[in-house]
């Protein structure tokens, strides 16, 4: 007899093989899919035709996964200008202080200020950072 | 006159990005309701694979041009809701130029039947 909840591990067990991240993107994939099944099952298929079309209709993981590596791609050149931004910013703060012979206590306000501008001003923004507990409902 | 069977695969992807901000424009959307709107518009002819939307919607994310939040259906179901920026609506804007430029030259050649 036809499982469906398994025909949904199963799935998510393909998408993950290729690469997809969870829980986002792949929860954001596993709701879609089952909003689909759902308005599949309403027109009147059984659960097992109705879960092929929409898992037709999602597409390949392989294709989806690619798609996704492009974007992890642009996240990484993203991450190392945010290194570079820091290295650039450390070096400038020590080089200042080095140039005006800039005493202790002046080290220990200028230094830190840098230091929480260069990890909370130029930080890259998370996208996901409130979404990383839900989970799909079924 | 052609009857258009399918639109090809570089159309759909070269469309996607200012068909995504136009939809989001008219306010905030999920992707099952985009998948289905441009369905729906199209009458059937603009067929995105419905998984290949979401790494487009995270692309414009990164990008600033939409933001996203979690949210419910009415049934309860978690959705991602995606909501248009202010840096989206000038992207929207450029594609929205550029499109009508390149429908105009076409439209004026079309009337001059050289197409």
């Amino acid at each position: 007899m036809f499982d469906i909840e398994q025909s949904f591990t199963e799935w998510r067990k393909q998408m993950l093989a290729a690469g997809i991240k969870t829980p986002v993107p792949l929860v954001e994939l596993e709701i879609h899919l089952r909003e689909d099944v759902e308005k599949e099952m309403l027109a009147g298929a059984d659960a097992e035709k109705a879960f092929e079309k929409a898992a037709r209709r999602v597409g390949l993981a392989g294709e989806i996964g690619t798609e996704f590596d492009k974007t992890s791609d642009r996240n990484t050149f993203m991450h190392k200008r945010y290194l570079i931004a820091n290295a650039v910013l450390w070096a400038a703060a020590i080089l200042a202080s080095a140039a005006i012979h800039a005493p202790v206590v002046f080290s220990i306000i200028i230094l830190p200020t840098l230091a929480f501008a260069s990890l909370v001003i130029i930080r890259p923004k998370s996208n996901d950072s409130d979404c990383k507990k839900m989970t799909p409902t079924t | 006159m052609h009857r258009i069977a399918m639109i090809r695969k570089e159309l759909v992807a070269a469309s996607a990005e200012p068909l995504i901000l136009s939809l989001l424009a008219k306010g905030e959307s999920y992707g099952y309701a985009i998948i289905q709107e441009i369905r729906a518009r199209s009458e059937d002819k603009l067929q995105w694979s419905d998984g290949m939307l979401y790494p487009v919607l995270h692309r414009l994310e990164d990008r600033k041009l939409i933001k996203s939040r979690w949210g419910e259906s009415e049934t309860g179901r978690k959705r991602k809701y995606y909501s248009l920026k202010e840096q989206g609506k000038i992207a929207m804007k450029r594609h929205h130029d550029e499109w009508t430029l390149v429908h105009s030259v076409f439209a004026n050649l079309k009337k001059e039947q050289y197409v």
